[in-house]
Protein backbone atom coordinates (compact mmCIF):
# COMPACT_ATOMS: atom_id res chain seq x y z
CA UNK A 1 0.00 0.00 0.00
CA UNK A 2 3.14 2.36 0.66
CA UNK A 3 3.85 1.87 -2.87
CA UNK A 4 0.80 2.84 -4.38
CA UNK A 5 0.42 6.02 -2.03
CA UNK A 6 4.15 6.92 -2.79
CA UNK A 7 3.13 6.65 -6.53
CA UNK A 8 -0.25 9.00 -5.89
CA UNK A 9 1.83 11.44 -3.87
CA UNK A 10 4.75 11.79 -6.14
CA UNK A 11 1.70 12.53 -8.87
CA UNK A 12 0.09 15.57 -6.62
CA UNK A 13 3.63 16.61 -6.48
CA UNK A 14 4.25 16.57 -10.04
CA UNK A 15 0.59 18.39 -10.37
CA UNK A 16 1.95 20.70 -8.27
CA UNK A 17 5.45 21.36 -10.11
CA UNK A 18 3.74 22.40 -13.07
CA UNK A 19 3.81 25.96 -11.33
CA UNK A 20 7.53 25.84 -12.08
CA UNK A 21 6.51 26.64 -15.67
CA UNK A 22 6.06 30.13 -14.25
CA UNK A 23 9.65 30.63 -13.74
CA UNK A 24 10.67 31.12 -17.81
CA UNK A 25 6.91 33.29 -18.19
CA UNK A 26 8.11 35.92 -15.24
CA UNK A 27 11.24 35.86 -16.82
CA UNK A 28 9.96 37.09 -19.87
CA UNK A 29 7.45 39.48 -18.33
CA UNK A 30 9.68 40.80 -16.54
CA UNK A 31 11.87 41.24 -19.35
CA UNK A 32 9.00 42.40 -21.69
CA UNK A 33 6.83 44.60 -19.61
CA UNK A 34 7.65 45.14 -16.24
CA UNK A 35 11.77 45.57 -16.44
CA UNK A 36 12.33 44.83 -12.25
CA UNK A 37 15.51 43.22 -13.30
CA UNK A 38 13.89 39.59 -11.43
CA UNK A 39 17.06 37.10 -11.50
CA UNK A 40 16.25 33.46 -11.52
CA UNK A 41 17.03 32.90 -8.02
CA UNK A 42 14.42 35.41 -7.08
CA UNK A 43 11.85 34.13 -9.70
CA UNK A 44 12.77 30.56 -8.32
CA UNK A 45 12.84 31.16 -4.48
CA UNK A 46 9.03 32.58 -5.06
CA UNK A 47 7.61 29.65 -7.10
CA UNK A 48 9.42 27.21 -5.15
CA UNK A 49 7.43 29.02 -2.36
CA UNK A 50 4.27 28.34 -3.73
CA UNK A 51 4.58 25.04 -4.90
CA UNK A 52 5.69 23.95 -1.28
CA UNK A 53 2.78 25.25 0.06
CA UNK A 54 0.36 24.25 -2.76
CA UNK A 55 1.75 20.93 -2.44
CA UNK A 56 1.14 20.63 1.61
CA UNK A 57 -2.30 21.58 1.25
CA UNK A 58 -3.37 19.88 -1.96
CA UNK A 59 -1.66 16.46 -0.42
CA UNK A 60 -3.55 16.63 2.92
CA UNK A 61 -6.66 17.45 1.41
CA UNK A 62 -6.44 14.97 -1.07
CA UNK A 63 -5.69 12.27 1.15
CA UNK A 64 -8.42 10.06 0.02
CA UNK A 65 -9.11 11.24 -3.55
CA UNK A 66 -7.46 7.98 -5.39
CA UNK A 67 -10.76 6.19 -3.33
CA UNK A 68 -13.04 8.81 -4.11
CA UNK A 69 -11.95 9.45 -7.83
CA UNK A 70 -11.33 5.73 -8.82
CA UNK A 71 -14.26 4.59 -6.26
CA UNK A 72 -11.92 2.52 -4.20
CA UNK A 73 -13.34 3.37 -0.68
CA UNK A 74 -15.59 0.49 -0.82
CA UNK A 75 -12.81 -1.97 -2.28
CA UNK A 76 -10.46 -0.67 0.29
CA UNK A 77 -12.74 -0.72 3.78
CA UNK A 78 -13.30 -4.63 2.31
CA UNK A 79 -9.33 -5.20 2.70
CA UNK A 80 -8.00 -6.95 5.72
CA UNK A 81 -6.40 -3.46 6.62
CA UNK A 82 -6.23 -2.07 10.43
CA UNK A 83 -7.26 1.90 10.26
CA UNK A 84 -4.07 3.01 11.91
CA UNK A 85 -2.14 1.26 8.96
CA UNK A 86 -3.83 2.89 6.68
CA UNK A 87 -3.55 6.62 7.94
CA UNK A 88 0.36 5.51 8.14
CA UNK A 89 0.42 4.75 4.88
CA UNK A 90 -1.42 7.65 3.91
CA UNK A 91 0.74 10.17 5.84
CA UNK A 92 4.06 8.77 5.95
CA UNK A 93 4.98 9.29 2.16
CA UNK A 94 3.13 12.79 2.39
CA UNK A 95 4.99 13.78 5.12
CA UNK A 96 8.06 11.93 3.95
CA UNK A 97 8.15 14.19 0.42
CA UNK A 98 6.98 17.69 2.45
CA UNK A 99 10.01 16.86 4.37
CA UNK A 100 12.53 16.62 1.44
CA UNK A 101 10.70 19.71 -0.38
CA UNK A 102 11.69 21.60 3.18
CA UNK A 103 15.03 20.05 3.10
CA UNK A 104 15.64 21.60 -0.36
CA UNK A 105 14.50 25.45 0.69
CA UNK A 106 16.97 24.76 3.92
CA UNK A 107 19.72 23.97 1.64
CA UNK A 108 18.91 26.84 -0.70
CA UNK A 109 18.26 29.15 2.21
CA UNK A 110 14.72 29.92 0.42
CA UNK A 111 13.38 31.00 3.84
CA UNK A 112 15.11 33.71 6.23
CA UNK A 113 13.82 31.81 8.99
CA UNK A 114 13.39 28.08 8.60
CA UNK A 115 11.84 26.58 11.24
CA UNK A 116 9.24 28.78 11.34
CA UNK A 117 8.98 28.05 7.80
CA UNK A 118 8.69 24.36 8.21
CA UNK A 119 6.72 24.65 11.15
CA UNK A 120 4.05 26.34 9.42
CA UNK A 121 3.96 24.37 6.18
CA UNK A 122 3.85 20.81 8.28
CA UNK A 123 1.07 22.64 10.17
CA UNK A 124 -0.58 23.60 6.92
CA UNK A 125 0.16 20.21 5.87
CA UNK A 126 -1.46 18.16 8.62
CA UNK A 127 -4.37 20.76 9.23
CA UNK A 128 -5.30 19.87 5.57
CA UNK A 129 -4.87 16.00 6.33
CA UNK A 130 -7.37 16.32 9.24
CA UNK A 131 -9.69 18.19 7.42
CA UNK A 132 -9.80 15.37 4.69
CA UNK A 133 -12.84 13.87 6.56
CA UNK A 134 -14.84 16.73 7.37
CA UNK A 135 -14.85 18.48 4.21
CA UNK A 136 -17.50 17.85 1.53
CA UNK A 137 -19.91 17.61 4.20
CA UNK A 138 -18.89 20.31 6.87
CA UNK A 139 -16.93 22.99 5.09
CA UNK A 140 -15.54 23.57 1.73
CA UNK A 141 -11.41 22.76 1.62
CA UNK A 142 -10.10 26.23 1.36
CA UNK A 143 -12.20 27.83 3.70
CA UNK A 144 -11.58 25.50 6.04
CA UNK A 145 -7.66 25.93 5.29
CA UNK A 146 -7.98 29.92 4.64
CA UNK A 147 -9.77 29.76 8.14
CA UNK A 148 -6.99 27.54 10.03
CA UNK A 149 -4.56 29.36 8.26
CA UNK A 150 -5.12 33.00 9.45
CA UNK A 151 -6.00 31.44 13.08
CA UNK A 152 -2.97 29.88 13.26
CA UNK A 153 -0.47 33.21 12.32
CA UNK A 154 -2.93 35.34 14.49
CA UNK A 155 -2.34 32.84 17.62
CA UNK A 156 1.62 32.27 16.67
CA UNK A 157 1.83 35.70 17.08
CA UNK A 158 -0.35 36.20 19.97
CA UNK A 159 1.59 33.49 22.18
CA UNK A 160 4.79 35.12 21.25
CA UNK A 161 3.62 38.14 22.63
CA UNK A 162 2.05 36.89 25.46
CA UNK A 163 5.80 34.53 26.23
CA UNK A 164 7.58 37.71 25.75
CA UNK A 165 5.34 39.60 28.55
CA UNK A 166 5.52 36.33 30.90
CA UNK A 167 9.49 37.46 31.01
CA UNK A 168 9.66 34.34 32.94
CA UNK A 169 11.14 32.21 29.84
CA UNK A 170 14.04 33.12 28.38
CA UNK A 171 12.80 31.78 25.03
CA UNK A 172 15.73 33.25 22.62
CA UNK A 173 13.10 32.69 19.74
CA UNK A 174 10.08 33.23 21.25
CA UNK A 175 8.27 33.77 17.42
CA UNK A 176 9.54 30.25 16.80
CA UNK A 177 7.98 28.92 20.17
CA UNK A 178 4.76 30.71 19.52
CA UNK A 179 4.34 28.97 16.12
CA UNK A 180 5.07 25.76 18.00
CA UNK A 181 2.75 25.83 20.34
CA UNK A 182 0.05 27.26 18.77
CA UNK A 183 0.79 24.50 15.61
CA UNK A 184 -0.32 22.43 18.34
CA UNK A 185 -3.35 23.70 19.84
CA UNK A 186 -4.90 23.89 16.58
CA UNK A 187 -3.43 20.35 15.88
CA UNK A 188 -4.35 18.73 18.51
CA UNK A 189 -8.30 18.80 18.35
CA UNK A 190 -8.28 18.38 14.80
CA UNK A 191 -6.23 15.47 14.87
CA UNK A 192 -8.32 13.86 17.85
CA UNK A 193 -11.57 15.12 15.53
CA UNK A 194 -9.56 13.31 12.29
CA UNK A 195 -8.71 9.63 14.09
CA UNK A 196 -12.17 9.43 15.78
CA UNK A 197 -13.98 9.69 12.66
CA UNK A 198 -11.41 7.72 10.93
CA UNK A 199 -11.48 4.76 13.53
CA UNK A 200 -15.66 4.32 13.07
CA UNK A 201 -15.20 5.36 9.22
CA UNK A 202 -17.27 2.90 7.15
CA UNK A 203 -19.05 3.38 3.96
CA UNK A 204 -21.71 5.33 5.34
CA UNK A 205 -21.94 9.01 3.54
CA UNK A 206 -18.93 11.46 4.64
CA UNK A 207 -21.83 13.77 6.87
CA UNK A 208 -22.52 10.65 9.04
CA UNK A 209 -18.90 10.63 10.49
CA UNK A 210 -18.25 14.27 11.29
CA UNK A 211 -19.82 14.48 14.79
CA UNK A 212 -16.07 14.76 16.33
CA UNK A 213 -15.65 17.39 13.99
CA UNK A 214 -18.89 19.12 15.30
CA UNK A 215 -18.24 18.41 18.87
CA UNK A 216 -14.48 18.94 19.16
CA UNK A 217 -12.79 21.05 16.55
CA UNK A 218 -15.41 23.39 16.36
CA UNK A 219 -16.04 24.39 19.93
CA UNK A 220 -11.80 24.00 20.31
CA UNK A 221 -11.47 26.87 17.42
CA UNK A 222 -14.19 29.14 18.45
CA UNK A 223 -12.58 29.26 21.66
CA UNK A 224 -9.16 29.71 20.24
CA UNK A 225 -11.01 32.90 18.72
CA UNK A 226 -12.46 33.93 21.98
CA UNK A 227 -9.60 34.36 23.62
CA UNK A 228 -7.77 36.33 20.68
CA UNK A 229 -10.88 38.81 20.26
CA UNK A 230 -10.61 39.13 24.19
CA UNK A 231 -6.69 39.28 24.84
CA UNK A 232 -5.41 40.36 21.75
CA UNK A 233 -4.58 44.09 21.85
CA UNK A 234 -3.72 43.47 25.92
CA UNK A 235 -0.89 41.38 24.65
CA UNK A 236 0.17 42.82 21.47
CA UNK B 1 -20.56 -20.07 9.17
CA UNK B 2 -21.87 -16.67 9.48
CA UNK B 3 -23.81 -15.56 12.76
CA UNK B 4 -25.38 -12.35 12.88
CA UNK B 5 -27.13 -11.30 16.30
CA UNK B 6 -29.31 -8.42 17.47
CA UNK B 7 -27.61 -6.46 14.20
CA UNK B 8 -29.23 -2.64 14.20
CA UNK B 9 -28.00 -0.57 11.84
CA UNK B 10 -29.35 2.79 10.34
CA UNK B 11 -28.25 5.44 7.63
CA UNK B 12 -29.16 9.15 10.15
CA UNK B 13 -32.93 8.50 10.71
CA UNK B 14 -33.90 5.93 8.39
CA UNK B 15 -33.50 2.31 10.60
CA UNK B 16 -32.81 -0.35 8.29
CA UNK B 17 -32.74 -3.15 10.68
CA UNK B 18 -33.19 -3.55 14.25
CA UNK B 19 -32.04 -6.46 16.20
CA UNK B 20 -32.11 -8.26 13.14
CA UNK B 21 -31.05 -12.32 13.42
CA UNK B 22 -29.13 -14.58 11.16
CA UNK B 23 -27.26 -17.46 10.24
CA UNK B 24 -25.96 -18.77 7.23
CA UNK B 25 -24.32 -22.26 7.73
CA UNK B 26 -21.41 -23.35 6.03
CA UNK B 27 -20.93 -24.26 2.58
CA UNK B 28 -24.40 -23.13 1.67
CA UNK B 29 -24.99 -20.74 -1.26
CA UNK B 30 -27.53 -18.24 -0.11
CA UNK B 31 -29.42 -15.39 -2.24
CA UNK B 32 -30.61 -12.55 -0.45
CA UNK B 33 -33.53 -10.62 -2.15
CA UNK B 34 -36.24 -8.79 -1.79
CA UNK B 35 -37.10 -5.41 -2.98
CA UNK B 36 -35.37 -2.28 -3.39
CA UNK B 37 -34.06 -0.27 -0.58
CA UNK B 38 -34.92 -3.31 1.65
CA UNK B 39 -31.13 -4.05 2.91
CA UNK B 40 -29.89 -6.12 1.08
CA UNK B 41 -27.12 -4.74 -0.44
CA UNK B 42 -26.02 -3.10 3.04
CA UNK B 43 -26.41 -6.41 4.80
CA UNK B 44 -23.84 -7.29 2.41
CA UNK B 45 -21.61 -4.61 2.83
CA UNK B 46 -22.40 -5.31 6.59
CA UNK B 47 -21.05 -9.09 6.68
CA UNK B 48 -18.23 -7.63 4.41
CA UNK B 49 -17.43 -5.19 7.31
CA UNK B 50 -17.47 -1.85 5.05
CA UNK B 51 -20.07 -0.71 7.03
CA UNK B 52 -20.47 -0.81 10.69
CA UNK B 53 -23.48 -1.76 12.84
CA UNK B 54 -24.62 0.41 15.10
CA UNK B 55 -25.36 -2.74 17.33
CA UNK B 56 -25.05 -6.37 17.55
CA UNK B 57 -22.38 -8.65 16.37
CA UNK B 58 -21.39 -10.29 13.53
CA UNK B 59 -19.66 -13.94 14.21
CA UNK B 60 -17.83 -16.13 11.25
CA UNK B 61 -16.59 -19.80 12.25
CA UNK B 62 -13.46 -20.27 14.71
CA UNK B 63 -11.35 -21.25 10.81
CA UNK B 64 -11.80 -17.29 10.15
CA UNK B 65 -8.76 -15.31 11.59
CA UNK B 66 -8.96 -12.61 14.16
CA UNK B 67 -9.82 -10.45 10.71
CA UNK B 68 -12.44 -11.81 9.17
CA UNK B 69 -11.84 -9.80 6.00
CA UNK B 70 -9.09 -11.78 5.37
CA UNK B 71 -11.23 -14.95 4.45
CA UNK B 72 -14.21 -12.81 2.48
CA UNK B 73 -14.40 -12.11 -0.97
CA UNK B 74 -16.26 -9.07 -1.80
CA UNK B 75 -17.76 -8.05 -5.03
CA UNK B 76 -19.21 -5.07 -4.76
CA UNK B 77 -22.79 -4.23 -7.23
CA UNK B 78 -20.01 -0.93 -8.07
CA UNK B 79 -17.19 -3.43 -9.02
CA UNK B 80 -15.18 -1.10 -6.47
CA UNK B 81 -11.34 -1.13 -7.51
CA UNK B 82 -8.56 1.26 -7.44
CA UNK B 83 -9.77 2.26 -11.12
CA UNK B 84 -6.28 4.24 -11.96
CA UNK B 85 -4.55 1.65 -11.49
CA UNK B 86 -3.20 -1.57 -14.40
CA UNK B 87 -4.52 -4.62 -14.05
CA UNK B 88 -0.64 -5.61 -13.00
CA UNK B 89 -0.48 -2.68 -10.40
CA UNK B 90 -3.55 -3.98 -9.10
CA UNK B 91 -2.75 -7.49 -8.63
CA UNK B 92 0.43 -6.58 -6.99
CA UNK B 93 -1.26 -4.25 -4.57
CA UNK B 94 -3.41 -6.64 -3.41
CA UNK B 95 -1.15 -9.52 -3.38
CA UNK B 96 0.94 -6.87 -1.02
CA UNK B 97 -2.36 -6.69 0.97
CA UNK B 98 -2.75 -10.44 1.71
CA UNK B 99 0.56 -11.18 1.90
CA UNK B 100 0.51 -14.32 -1.48
CA UNK B 101 3.29 -14.81 -4.13
CA UNK B 102 0.86 -16.45 -6.25
CA UNK B 103 -1.72 -15.08 -8.59
CA UNK B 104 -3.10 -17.64 -11.22
CA UNK B 105 -4.03 -15.59 -14.41
CA UNK B 106 -5.87 -18.46 -16.10
CA UNK B 107 -9.40 -16.61 -15.42
CA UNK B 108 -8.18 -13.59 -17.39
CA UNK B 109 -7.23 -14.65 -19.71
CA UNK B 110 -10.56 -15.70 -21.12
CA UNK B 111 -11.64 -11.82 -20.89
CA UNK B 112 -8.62 -11.11 -23.23
CA UNK B 113 -7.43 -8.52 -20.87
CA UNK B 114 -4.25 -6.72 -21.17
CA UNK B 115 -2.25 -6.78 -18.24
CA UNK B 116 -1.06 -2.71 -18.90
CA UNK B 117 -4.77 -2.08 -19.54
CA UNK B 118 -5.90 0.91 -16.51
CA UNK B 119 -8.93 -0.96 -14.48
CA UNK B 120 -10.84 1.80 -15.84
CA UNK B 121 -10.76 0.90 -19.53
CA UNK B 122 -12.32 -2.67 -18.60
CA UNK B 123 -15.76 -3.51 -19.59
CA UNK B 124 -17.83 -4.59 -16.46
CA UNK B 125 -17.90 -8.38 -17.23
CA UNK B 126 -13.90 -7.67 -17.88
CA UNK B 127 -13.99 -5.86 -14.34
CA UNK B 128 -16.11 -8.66 -12.54
CA UNK B 129 -14.10 -12.00 -13.88
CA UNK B 130 -10.82 -9.49 -12.80
CA UNK B 131 -11.83 -9.18 -9.42
CA UNK B 132 -13.27 -12.46 -8.84
CA UNK B 133 -9.50 -13.43 -9.70
CA UNK B 134 -8.30 -11.41 -7.17
CA UNK B 135 -10.30 -12.65 -4.64
CA UNK B 136 -9.83 -16.28 -5.76
CA UNK B 137 -5.75 -15.93 -5.16
CA UNK B 138 -6.93 -15.13 -1.65
CA UNK B 139 -8.87 -18.79 -0.64
CA UNK B 140 -11.45 -17.07 0.91
CA UNK B 141 -13.80 -18.92 2.64
CA UNK B 142 -17.21 -16.51 1.84
CA UNK B 143 -17.70 -15.35 -0.62
CA UNK B 144 -20.03 -12.03 -0.95
CA UNK B 145 -21.39 -11.05 -4.29
CA UNK B 146 -23.83 -7.73 -4.97
CA UNK B 147 -25.62 -7.43 -8.19
CA UNK B 148 -23.26 -7.78 -10.97
CA UNK B 149 -23.81 -11.38 -12.33
CA UNK B 150 -26.32 -10.22 -14.59
CA UNK B 151 -24.81 -7.05 -15.88
CA UNK B 152 -21.97 -9.53 -17.52
CA UNK B 153 -22.69 -10.88 -20.91
CA UNK B 154 -23.96 -14.22 -21.75
CA UNK B 155 -20.39 -15.89 -22.24
CA UNK B 156 -17.76 -14.26 -19.15
CA UNK B 157 -21.34 -14.95 -16.97
CA UNK B 158 -20.65 -18.41 -17.98
CA UNK B 159 -17.26 -18.31 -17.07
CA UNK B 160 -18.33 -16.57 -14.05
CA UNK B 161 -20.71 -18.92 -12.18
CA UNK B 162 -18.36 -22.25 -13.74
CA UNK B 163 -15.55 -20.70 -11.71
CA UNK B 164 -18.19 -20.47 -8.67
CA UNK B 165 -19.06 -23.59 -8.82
CA UNK B 166 -15.99 -25.17 -8.65
CA UNK B 167 -14.95 -22.96 -5.62
CA UNK B 168 -18.57 -24.18 -3.86
CA UNK B 169 -17.90 -28.32 -4.57
CA UNK B 170 -14.00 -27.77 -4.78
CA UNK B 171 -13.42 -25.46 -1.24
CA UNK B 172 -16.70 -25.28 0.36
CA UNK B 173 -17.38 -21.74 0.26
CA UNK B 174 -19.95 -19.99 1.49
CA UNK B 175 -21.31 -18.05 -0.94
CA UNK B 176 -24.20 -14.91 -0.62
CA UNK B 177 -25.66 -13.62 -3.26
CA UNK B 178 -27.75 -10.60 -3.85
CA UNK B 179 -29.26 -10.45 -6.77
CA UNK B 180 -32.98 -9.80 -8.36
CA UNK B 181 -32.42 -12.04 -11.64
CA UNK B 182 -32.43 -15.46 -10.38
CA UNK B 183 -32.21 -17.12 -14.17
CA UNK B 184 -28.36 -18.66 -14.64
CA UNK B 185 -27.95 -19.05 -10.83
CA UNK B 186 -30.92 -21.11 -9.73
CA UNK B 187 -29.47 -24.01 -9.90
CA UNK B 188 -26.74 -23.16 -8.05
CA UNK B 189 -28.51 -22.02 -4.95
CA UNK B 190 -29.35 -23.57 -1.62
CA UNK B 191 -31.33 -21.38 -0.19
CA UNK B 192 -33.29 -18.32 -0.39
CA UNK B 193 -33.79 -15.24 2.57
CA UNK B 194 -36.02 -12.26 1.08
CA UNK B 195 -35.81 -9.31 3.35
CA UNK B 196 -38.84 -7.33 4.05
CA UNK B 197 -38.84 -4.30 6.27
CA UNK B 198 -35.82 -4.99 7.59
CA UNK B 199 -36.48 -8.34 8.33
CA UNK B 200 -36.90 -12.07 7.34
CA UNK B 201 -40.10 -12.78 5.48
CA UNK B 202 -38.38 -16.11 4.13
CA UNK B 203 -35.38 -18.48 4.75
CA UNK B 204 -36.44 -21.53 3.04
CA UNK B 205 -34.46 -24.28 1.75
CA UNK B 206 -34.59 -23.82 -2.74
CA UNK B 207 -36.33 -27.33 -2.57
CA UNK B 208 -38.84 -26.32 0.26
CA UNK B 209 -39.31 -22.86 -1.28
CA UNK B 210 -40.84 -24.64 -4.42
CA UNK B 211 -42.99 -27.08 -2.24
CA UNK B 212 -44.40 -24.36 -0.14
CA UNK B 213 -45.02 -21.51 -2.69
CA UNK B 214 -47.79 -22.35 -5.54
CA UNK B 215 -49.56 -20.95 -8.22
CA UNK B 216 -53.09 -21.19 -7.92
CA UNK B 217 -55.77 -20.38 -10.77
CA UNK B 218 -59.01 -19.57 -9.48
CA UNK B 219 -62.46 -18.20 -10.50
CA UNK B 220 -63.52 -18.29 -6.71
CA UNK B 221 -62.13 -15.91 -3.93
CA UNK B 222 -59.24 -17.49 -1.58
CA UNK B 223 -59.12 -15.25 0.86
CA UNK B 224 -59.05 -18.25 3.64
CA UNK B 225 -55.73 -18.60 2.29
CA UNK B 226 -52.22 -17.54 2.94
CA UNK B 227 -52.13 -15.43 -0.33
CA UNK B 228 -48.88 -13.23 -0.97
CA UNK B 229 -50.01 -11.71 -3.81
CA UNK B 230 -52.41 -12.05 -6.95
CA UNK B 231 -53.05 -11.02 -10.30
CA UNK B 232 -56.76 -10.34 -11.48
CA UNK B 233 -58.05 -11.45 -14.89
CA UNK B 234 -61.69 -10.21 -16.12
CA UNK B 235 -62.38 -14.14 -15.88
CA UNK B 236 -60.35 -15.33 -13.26
CA UNK B 237 -57.82 -14.34 -10.96
CA UNK B 238 -53.97 -15.91 -9.99
CA UNK B 239 -53.00 -16.57 -6.22
CA UNK B 240 -49.86 -17.02 -4.66
CA UNK B 241 -50.15 -18.77 -1.77
CA UNK B 242 -47.43 -19.18 1.20
CA UNK B 243 -47.44 -21.53 2.66
CA UNK B 244 -49.40 -23.95 0.52
CA UNK B 245 -50.76 -27.34 2.15
CA UNK B 246 -52.05 -30.27 0.29
CA UNK B 247 -55.21 -29.46 2.56
CA UNK B 248 -56.16 -26.60 0.62
CA UNK B 249 -57.52 -27.79 -2.49
CA UNK B 250 -60.53 -28.59 -0.78
CA UNK B 251 -60.94 -24.49 -0.41
CA UNK B 252 -61.21 -23.90 -3.75
CA UNK B 253 -61.69 -25.01 -7.43
CA UNK B 254 -58.91 -24.61 -10.16
CA UNK B 255 -55.81 -25.44 -10.84
CA UNK B 256 -52.79 -25.66 -8.64
CA UNK B 257 -48.99 -24.35 -10.78
CA UNK B 258 -45.84 -24.91 -9.62
CA UNK B 259 -43.40 -22.14 -10.11
CA UNK B 260 -39.35 -21.58 -10.76
CA UNK B 261 -37.53 -19.18 -8.18
CA UNK B 262 -38.20 -16.23 -10.50
CA UNK B 263 -41.51 -16.76 -10.65
CA UNK B 264 -41.54 -17.02 -6.51
CA UNK B 265 -39.71 -14.11 -6.13
CA UNK B 266 -41.51 -12.16 -8.33
CA UNK B 267 -44.65 -12.98 -6.36
CA UNK B 268 -43.04 -12.30 -3.08
CA UNK B 269 -42.18 -8.89 -4.57
CA UNK B 270 -45.30 -8.26 -6.40
CA UNK B 271 -47.14 -8.57 -2.98
CA UNK B 272 -45.19 -6.14 -1.37
CA UNK B 273 -46.37 -3.38 -4.20
CA UNK B 274 -49.43 -4.40 -3.97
Amino acid sequence: MLKKEFRDTLKILLECSSILLAIPLAKILDKLFFHLGWSFRDVFDITFIVILFVFSIFSGIYIFQSEKKDRGFEYLLSLPIKRSKIIFCKIFPRLSILLLLLAVTIIFSIFDTPLQACTTVITLHLSAVFLSLAVDSLIIHFTGIFILFTLFQLFSNFISHFINNLEVFQVTSTAFFGELLSSLILLIPLGISFILSFKNFDLKPLKFHTKPYLFITIPAIVIQILILVLYYNKYI
Amino acid sequence: MIEINNLSFKFGKLRIFDNFNLEIPKGEVVLITGINGVGKTTLLRLIAGVLKPLKGEIKFSNEISSDPRRSIGFISDKLSLYESLTVSQAIDFHKSIYGVSNFDDFLIKFTKIKKYQKLKQLSIGQRAIFHLSLILSTNPKILLIDEIIHSIDVYLRNIFIKELIKLISEKMVTVVLVNLNFYDIENILDRVILLKNGEIAVNEKIGTLKTKVKKIISTNSTKSLPVISQIDYLDHSEYFIYPYKENYRKEFDGEVIDLNLTEIVSAFIGGEYA
